[in-house]
């Protein structure tokens, strides 16, 4: 009879790290990668989703091989690899592409972010003893292949406890949750305007949200398919970025309005909230970024409590460095795209309010019945 | 005298296809269709694929099947093709097109690209202008009686009020469609052959069953609302049923939808009546207005009803993809026009049409009727979470 690989760590409880996107999280998954006990998993659903696109290819239902899991992580994707091909390269991909073997088209996945951000300095040479390693693993679960995985890169990093972060891993708060209960979750929200504003201008989701807008028009996914039967529905600008006819300058030159990314933040955040419901107040940690940025070193510290692992000054020091300030901007938007963004922003504010007012009522009764000093 | 062979191009087609069942149905003409073959059927076999279904489609009397089979024929050709791809041997040799019997027939030019994005420029013009040329030169050839043109009302574009059955002006048009309409039209009317130029409104489905082959005009308009729908579903569950956007419309002008048969009906009784060269308004006297219009389509597509501005300065962020989506449609929303039916009611006496009343009800009834079947062809793409 195999282990059950959930229940076989003991120490730290692993983190997620969960938000919509452009809420700072990448800044977190910084902040966790200078910890000398926590394993930094940076954006691994991100590109093994192809931004959000391939959410089923990478929680596949059945139980997977070793090898097939190994080419969930190394098989490059069609939308990334398409960006990369165009010179428009995500802030958050870090592979040295100067040093490395990969080229723009044939990034694996955990390339793009993951592997460079744990070793900077031979990632190529970290990805194949990885490969080698995962290929040999049994058929199992997918979630039982990214614990090995994460065990794995633990034994090489010498660290007690792994922390995802993938920027937009809201959208799958339910498969992570599923995935993995014994997951602690860090949920990190940011001013849905200014999160908006972000995504609008961020490459990543302006890909997604064009994918979206694509795919509703054709009736088909134009990524995973090369049926155009609906092609004349499509705007010219939506037509002109098609895979087959994508350039940067269209993609550059795309209208995505910060309005209607609002919308989607809203969406993710009042869908999200309603998975977070489900979740032990006590293994769920909010954090908002502005706090983080106005007061660095105690949100770092909540952090750290929160993970259980040592807090010491020097990490928070160091982990404080990172924080910059970040004035607002959407305060500088003209008056008449500032109401649709706020209005669109609305359904999203106010169930962030109202989630945050239950926490806060469950805090107090759980506080009047567990006996002071005592955890569980 | 009315001719006894009828050549038609578009025969396939929505307005083409309803010409052809009046033409059986009111005459007892030979009806010749160009059709260009597919890879699986012959012209022949495409044109009764289509006219036969239509037959129970529109309930018209089932002897029209045999009639379609005994009456009509199509030959392979592409109207893109010089003299439309038909060679001098199938014109003027084989059974059963000799050309005895296509000379002097009256053709019918109901064939377009209802094509309108810029990306589609070449094809617009190739199909409604060099097409019409191909037309006009096999039309030449075979001597026809009178070339019909199958047009638009709205080559009027940007223009309002009363528009008169006259030569559309190139300087009031809205996009490359009503363009290469013109051009077609100026084609038509300069080539020293016996003319009409009949100028439909926006054709929808049959007057009585409601059924339409079309995807097109207010098929086309809903289906971009039910795709904006589905956009909005999958940016944020629940919000087609929040969000209220506002469109630049003249809610309260008319908006020319007029039910094929209407438009067909008219069109052969001109030919029957062998109306005079001229322009026809083969419009609905009866128009609705464009705020009913609009709300027929906003419910089946399941979008609250839309607000109204004659401004675009009010619209905003996501307003505007709405527009960009169905920009096409502007021109049959905005700078709303009654069509002058002058030519068509002196030719027709009481055999015009005394117009079709659109209520919001019998709207919401065609627009569902296409939605269903739309719906059927393509669910709304799944959604990744």
């Amino acid at each position: 009879m195999s282990p059950n690989p959930a229940s076989e760590s003991t120490g730290p409880s692993p983190l997620l790290v969960l938000g919509t996107g452009r809420c700072g999280s990448t800044l977190v998954s910084e902040i966790v990668s200078l910890h000398p006990s926590l394993l930094s998993v940076s954006e691994l659903f991100s590109f093994t989703t192809d931004l959000g696109n391939r959410i089923e290819r990478a929680f596949p239902a059945e139980p997977i091989s070793g090898e097939k899991f190994w080419r969930t992580m190394a098989e490059p994707q069609p939308r990334q690899s398409l960006l990369l091909r165009h010179g428009l390269a995500m802030p958050e991909v870090l592979y040295p592409w100067d040093q490395g073997r990969f080229t723009f088209g044939g990034c694996p996945p955990i390339m793009n972010a993951m592997i460079p951000h744990l070793d900077c300095n031979d990632p190529d040479d970290l990805f194949d003893r990885l490969g080698l390693a995962m290929r040999a693993n049994p058929t199992v679960p997918m979630p039982d292949h990214l614990r090995i995985m994460f065990r794995w890169l633990q034994s090489e990093t010498n660290t007690a406890a792994w922390v995802e972060r993938s920027g937009g891993s809201l959208r799958i708060a339910h498969r992570l949750i599923a995935a993995f209960p014994e997951a602690k979750i860090v949920h990190l929200v940011r001013d849905g305007r200014d999160t908006a504003l972000s995504m609008s201008r961020h490459i990543g989701f302006r890909m997604a949200l064009l994918c979206g807008l694509q795919t509703e028009t054709l009736g088909v996914d134009p990524f995973e398919t090369g049926d155009r039967t609906d092609e004349a529905d499509l705007t010219d600008e939506l037509a002109g970025l098609l895979p087959e006819n994508f350039s940067r300058q269209s993609f550059d030159e795309f209208d995505l309005p910060a309005s209607l990314c609002a919308h989607y933040w809203s969406g993710e955040i009042v869908q999200g909230l309603n998975v977070l419901a489900s979740v032990h107040p006590e293994h769920l940690l909010t954090i908002r970024y502005e706090d983080l940025l106005r007061t660095p070193e105690r949100i770092i510290e909540s952090l750290g409590n929160f993970a259980d692992v040592e807090i010491a000054d020097d990490w928070v020091r160091r982990a404080a460095d990172l924080v910059r300030p970040q004035p607002p901007r959407w305060n500088q938007l003209p008056p008449d795209e500032l109401i649709a963004l706020e209005s669109a922003c609305a359904p999203g504010t106010d169930a962030l309010a109202r989630f945050a007012e239950r926490s806060r009522e469950q805090s107090l009764s759980l506080a009047c019945k567990t006996p002071t000093g005592s955890r569980n | 005298m009315s001719a006894n062979h009828h050549v038609v191009t578009g025969g396939t087609g929505f307005v083409g296809s309803a010409v052809i069942l009046e033409l059986l149905a009111t005459t007892s003409a030979q009806i010749t269709a160009i059709v260009r073959p597919n890879e699986l059927q012959t012209a022949t076999e495409r044109l009764h694929g289509v006219l036969i279904p239509l037959v129970a489609d529109y309930q018209l009397p089932e002897e029209l099947i045999s009639e379609i089979a005994n009456r009509t024929r199509a030959i392979a050709g592409d109207i893109e093709q010089p003299r439309c791809g038909i060679s001098d041997i199938v014109i003027t040799a084989p059974e059963p097109f000799r050309a005895a019997q296509l000379e002097g027939a009256e053709l019918w030019h109901c064939a377009a690209s209802l094509q309108y994005q810029d990306r589609h420029r070449d094809q617009i013009n190739r199909t409604n202008v060099d097409g019409t040329a191909n037309v006009v030169e096999l039309a030449k050839e075979i001597e026809c009686s009178v070339f019909n043109y199958v047009s638009t009302a709205y080559v009027a574009g940007n223009q309002t009020g009363l528009i008169r059955p006259q030569p559309a002006s190139a300087d009031n048009v809205n996009n490359l469609y009503e363009l290469s309409k013109i051009a077609a039209e100026l084609i038509v009317t300069t080539s020293g052959l016996p003319f009409r130029v009949l100028r439909p409104g926006v054709v929808i489905g049959h007057s009585e069953t409601l059924n339409a082959i079309s995807s097109d005009g207010l098929y086309g308009f809903t289906r971009s609302l039910v795709k904006f729908a589905n956009l909005l579903e999958r940016t944020q569950p629940g919000l087609s049923d929040t969000l209220q956007v506002t469109m630049v419309a003249d809610a309260d002008g008319g908006i020319d939808l007029v039910p094929v048969d209407i438009v067909a009906r008219e069109a052969v009784a001109l030919s029957r009546l062998q109306s005079p060269e001229n322009y026809y308004h083969l419009t609905n006297p009866t128009p609705p207005l464009i705020g009913v219009a609009l709300e027929a389509a906003f419910s089946s597509a399941g979008l609250r009803n839309p607000l109204f501005s004659a401004d675009c300065q009010a619209l905003n962020p996501t307003d505007r993809k709405l527009q960009a989506r169905t920009d096409f449609y502007s021109s049959y929303i905005v700078n709303a026009k009654r069509f002058d039916r002058s030519t068509v009611i002196e030719a027709l006496g009481q055999q015009a049409s005394a117009g079709s009343v659109l209520d919001l009800d019998t709207l919401i009834q065609y627009c569902n009727r296409y939605v269903e079947g739309l719906n059927a062809r393509q669910p709304a793409a799944a959604v990744n979470r």
